[in-house]
């Protein structure tokens, strides 16, 4: 089989992947100086700019830093909750530019998670955010939420569709986002709904939509057209991410995972 | 011997992988997090406990807890765990249990960064950051600036402002979630390191140990989640005098320093008095600082272990993998 190229590397779904299909060689590329994964026996590293490694075209892009221009525009939040706040009401929560004079704000990445810890406040106390990382500043009004939920899978159309949805239990900012807790569960109607916000979207390709389950009924906060860690118990669940999908596959629930800081030595990438 | 580790994250983890191949220790690991990892290793027992700062709830549960599991010996490993069994221990607490007993006084001391940063600027005034005040009027500060809550830990709450209105907004945002124990400081450019020590329980220094982050959790800084072990001799020498500065320490601590990036002076971020996060590379390079301490704590000899030769030393990254679980205790059964 061919080696899977991962674009993003230093995102916590690359080592999930690798670990979910032992038997299939992964090329992880990165722009970090400095990633995981040296010791997984199926991964090679390398350093590369995302220019640099979409003129290969082919890869599972982690971060939609690595899609190419055209995918990147309609992967922005802007755009696709733009498009659902009207197509897809009253579910989809839409994002704004510039945070409300009113009210109480949570700070995103327009295209692609913004790093560290999330910020959330009014317009006055989110007042010194600049972007400095590249990723485009989106607001959406915070709200209270009883549950947190990740739909995740591939999608090549209508009908075919493989998913399965996560319900996010501890989450952790760093850098990256890394999925500190999660249970796969039996939700029809997270599917029923992701299907049908996909099919406003026409997407083909990866996507992870998250839910926020809240006192109103389900909202959809994200839509960012990449996978996210639990790939391992996903295909366990039967939910086979690497393979093309045939008619709708949902993962069973009832699997859950963690994430262990797992240490290992590393050689330097770099430019 | 059963052994509490108290908090389930961070140094935690280097006790539990270094110690839980041992027939003599049998590990429990306490969180409030029913998601933290260390509830998951095999062969740990893990101990669901309030958060250590709802204090009566949290000394009443563990108390509980020591008795239930017939805990021979406890070490606390976040820096809210030390702070409320020192607390205790200064209100009197008698613990059937073996642990270190640090003077109250130092702790005040080395626990809270502007106490801290004030004291050590008068003797190492080279090696703290500027100090301002939190009302200092913004347009006289030299940005960047750094603002953070003197006692919090994980990043939480940090800050870098490049200039007055993104100052305004910060202190604005982190006096609603902190209150007014904020610290205002200069922005040190530079590569973070920390000076690891073991204090037996005379308050001699037994074990030093240095590293050097390669890269932090965060793009600002913050903990290192790369780096390497280092043979920095003054670096280790203005710790350990930073340390006698503030009263001496017993069991293990840790100072986190910025090198200068123009003047390659190391200047002093904070104290952490507890095994650093990521200690674990220690035990990669031959020097057990669990097994150390575990030993220092029980009274028996401790000898300063060999740094590996520079060709020979492991560095290390964290990497978030994802370990399937049946269940999750603290959340299940509670």
């Amino acid at each position: 089989m061919n080696t899977v190229r991962i674009l993003g590397a230093e995102q916590q779904a690359a080592s999930s992947l690798a670990l979910a299909y032992p038997e299939r060689s992964f090329e992880f590329l990165t722009d970090a100086a400095v990633a995981d994964g040296w010791d997984l026996p199926n991964v090679t590293l390398s350093f590369a700019t995302p220019p640099d490694a979409l003129e290969r075209k082919d890869g599972v892009a982690l971060c939609p830093r690595w899609l190419p221009a055209e995918r990147r525009c309609k992967a922005r939040l802007g755009a696709s909750l733009g498009h659902l706040a009207t197509a897809f009401a009253p579910w989809a929560l839409p994002v704004f530019s510039r945070p409300g004079v009113e009210g109480t704000w949570r700070l995103k990445g327009d295209l692609f998670h913004r790093p560290d810890a999330p910020l959330i406040g009014t317009a006055a106390e989110l007042d010194d955010v600049v972007d400095v990382h590249g990723c485009g500043l989106a607001y959406q009004r915070e709200i209270a939420a009883r549950g947190n939920f990740l739909v995740m899978g591939l999608r090549r159309g209508s009908g075919r569709v493989t998913l399965g949805v996560l319900e996010l239990l501890a989450e952790r900012f760093f850098r990256i986002d890394v999925i500190q807790a999660a249970e796969i569960v039996n939700r029809p109607d997270l599917v029923e709904l992701s299907l049908a916000a996909l099919d406003i979207l026409d997407h083909a390709g990866y996507f992870s939509l998250a839910w926020l389950d809240t006192d109103d009924g389900l909202r959809l906060t994200s839509f960012r057209p990449v996978l996210r860690a639990g790939l391992l118990s996903l295909r366990a669940a039967g939910a086979d991410l690497l393979a093309e999908p045939e008619g709708v596959c949902v993962a069973r629930g009832g699997h859950r995972f963690v994430a262990y800081p797992h240490y290992s030595s590393y050689r330097g990438l770099g430019a | 011997m059963n052994v509490l580790i108290l908090s389930g994250v961070a140094s935690a983890i280097n006790y539990i992988q270094s110690l839980s191949g041992d027939p003599e220790v049998r590990l429990f690991v306490s969180d409030c997090d029913p998601y933290c990892p260390g509830f998951f290793v095999p062969g740990v027992t893990p101990v669901p406990l309030p958060r250590a700062r709802q204090t009566l709830e949290y000394r009443t549960a563990l108390e509980s807890a020591l008795s239930q599991h017939a805990i021979d010996v406890v070490i606390p490993t976040s820096d809210y765990d030390v702070e409320a069994v020192l607390l205790w221990l200064k209100d009197g607490w008698e613990p059937s249990v073996s642990l270190f007993r640090p003077h109250w006084e130092a702790f005040a001391v080395l626990g809270d960064k502007e106490t801290l940063a004030r004291k050590m600027a008068v003797r190492f005034p080279e090696s703290i950051p500027r100090l301002f005040r939190l009302d200092e009027d913004p347009a006289r500060l030299p940005y960047p600036v750094v603002i953070k809550p003197t006692n919090m830990s994980g990043g939480k709450g940090v800050s870098v402002s490049p200039d007055s209105a993104s100052f305004l907004a910060a202190r604005q945002r982190l006096t609603r979630d902190y209150g007014q124990d904020l610290l205002v400081q200069e922005f040190v450019p530079g590569s973070t390191y920390v000076l690891t020590m073991l204090y037996d329980h005379q308050g001699n220094l037994v074990v030093s140990v240095g590293m050097r982050s390669h890269m932090t959790f965060f793009t600002w800084g913050g903990g290192g989640c790369a780096g390497e072990v280092v043979d920095e001799p003054e670096l280790a020498a203005l710790a350990q005098a930073m340390v006698a500065e503030a009263g001496g320490w017993r069991g293990p601590i840790n100072l986190e320093f910025r090198r200068h990036a123009s003047s390659a002076r190391f200047v002093l971020m904070e104290a952490n008095c507890r095994l650093n996060g990521y200690s674990y590379l220690t035990t990669m390079n031959g020097i057990n600082l669990p097994r150390l301490t575990l030993d220092a704590l029980l009274g028996r000899p401790v000898a300063q272990p060999p740094l590996p030769e520079p060709d020979s030393r492991r560095n290390f990254i964290i990497g978030y993998r994802e370990i399937p679980v049946d269940s999750f205790p603290g959340r299940d059964h509670p």
